[in-house]
Formats: C-alpha cells, structure tokens, sequence
C-alpha cells in the first residue's frame, strides 16, 4: 500500500485485546464476504482462487485501516481493493485482460505557474444519459482503479460511501489538509480520465 | 506516480488566499473543499465571483457534481444484496475468518 498505510498501532495505547475487541472477524466476514465472493466468482470463474482473492482482500483491508474505526469502512471500499487484486491477478498470468493503469501516464501538471488551466476541462456531451450504461460504470471504475491507493482510498470513502471528512481523517490517519490535498488531487486525476476515456475518446 | 501531497502542494489556509485574485488552482481548491464542508462567507463569495468570470471552473464544478452523483450510481450497484450467484462456501468463509483472526492476534 501507498505511503500513508505505513502507521501501525500505537502498542502504548492500543493493546492487541482493544483491537479484537473492535473488529470482530466473523461479523465483518458476514457482512461482507457473500458479496465480495460473488464479484470476484463473476470475474476468475474458479471458487477456490475467488474465495483466495476474498482473503487477500480482507487482509489488506485489516491493513490499512485504523483497526478501532475499521468497521465503519464499507463494500465499496472493499470492492475497490478486490478489483486491485483481481487486476494484479491476470496481471501476474501476463492474461489480456490484464489492463495498464492509464492515470499513471498522465501528466502532473494541471495548471500553470500563473495558476490557470493547462488542459481546460471540454464540455461533457449528454453525462446524464449516460449514468445508467454499464458501459459507463465499468470507464468509471476503470479511472478509480488507476489511481494511486493513496489517493484512491480517500476518495472512494468518501464519494462512494459518503463517509464524512473527520470518519475519513480517522479511519486513514489523515491530517485535514493532507484529506482535503488527496480528495482534491483525486477529483482532478478522475475527472479527467473520464474525459479523456468516456467524453473524447 | 509520485506522492505529491507535501507541504508545497497543501492547499494556502483558507486566510492567506487573495479572494479578489483568484486562480483557477486555487479555486478549483475551494470547489474540492465545498464538496466536504461549507466553506466560510469570504471564500464563498470570492469563488462565486471567480465562477462567475470563469467558464473553465464552472465547467469543473458542473463536472465533479456529476461524477458525485456516479459514484453514488456505482456504491447502489455494489452495494446490493440480492444479487445474483452462490454465497460464500462455508468452509472457505471459515477459513478466511481464521487467517483474519490470526492476523490479529499476531499484532
């Protein structure tokens, strides 16, 4: 995981007891794992490897969250570390259906030294229209996927789970400048990926 | 991609913008920052002005609405229960449970 998942407990204040006490395994298991299984099964077609994909999920999903709010991070964020493992799976077999990262080749700049737009954003012809095309939601998934986990992770709390800021700060040990920087980044990065993929490609 | 949300790149605290100079950075900032808090009279109405003169940032802001709404499109997706296909096998959801409980207990 990215640079701001290297935080592990405090073992002054946080004994090994409170943490088990907070996330229970098997509720969360229970809450969860049925619908992870079944995206996963859609995606490998093999139950063994799908219920393998589940297990690495969790597990870094345990991770990478303050264990004492764990709980409150929900399937959307789950999901997106599933596609993750999924991708890096067919990835690993050199499959065709390993896709690239296409965020990662885009250009850092946004604006320029006298702050304006570089790229401004192009008019959207017809978004709403769109919003009930799988088609559409598979691009949308498919820019989330390309960003950076630090950038991914916030972002996905909060527009897909609509987790408030100070939830957000708490689960990821975020300052709230450091939230406000992510969230602001990540807006930019998928707002054009989507662009560039759905919009003109 | 490189980590870039150091110091440099922090947004200025909402008191050191110029309000009557803004550019399109710092106010797509403030439009970021709208979507997770109000933000204070001052800044409010110095966005509004610079999105009132700017077509670029009103465009952007339209934009991040919609993907707003998207995103809430998707969660509904992933978040629903009756889909369709097997539950998670139970001897595989045992097997997860443990490692998860191994996991913690080795902290």
């Amino acid at each position: 995981m990215g640079s701001i998942m290297n935080h592990g407990p405090d073992p002054e204040t946080r004994s090994g007891a409170a943490m088990r006490e907070r996330l229970d395994p098997e509720s969360w298991v229970d809450d969860h794992g049925d619908a992870l299984f079944r995206y996963a099964l859609r995606r490998v077609s093999d139950a063994d490897l799908a219920a393998d994909l589940v297990q690495e999920t969790f597990l870094a999903g345990l991770r990478s969250l303050d264990r004492f709010e764990g709980r409150a991070a929900g399937r959307s964020w789950l999901i997106a570390i599933l596609r993750r493992k999924i991708s890096d799976h067919y990835r690993s077999l050199e499959h065709p259906a390993a896709r690239s990262r296409p965020l990662s080749e885009m250009p850092e700049e946004v604006f320029d030294r006298a702050g304006r737009w570089i790229r401004p954003p192009k008019p959207w012809n017809d978004p709403e229209q769109r919003l009930e095309a799988a088609e559409f939601l598979t691009a949308l998934d498919g820019c989330l996927d390309g960003l950076p986990t630090h950038l991914a992770d916030p972002f996905i709390l909060r527009e897909r789970e609509e987790q408030e800021p100070a939830t957000i700060r708490s689960l990821l040990r975020l300052t709230d400048a450091n939230l406000r920087v992510r969230l602001h980044r990540a807006r930019l990065l998928l707002r054009a990926c989507l662009e560039a993929r759905e919009f003109h490609a | 991609m490189p980590d870039r949300s150091t110091e440099a790149d922090d947004p200025p605290p909402p008191g050191k913008r110029n309000l009557l100079d803004l550019r399109c950075r710092h106010a797509t900032e403030m439009i970021s920052d709208s979507m997770d808090a109000p933000l204070r009279p001052a800044e409010r109405w110095g966005l509004g002005l610079h999105l009132l003169l700017c077509n670029s940032c009103r465009r952007y802001s339209a934009q991040l609405d919609f993907l707003r709404r998207a995103h809430r499109r998707a969660a509904e997706t992933e978040s629903v229960t009756g889909d369709p296909g097997p539950n998670l096998p139970a001897d595989l959801r045992r097997r997860i449970v443990t490692r998860l409980e191994d996991e913690l207990r080795a902290e």
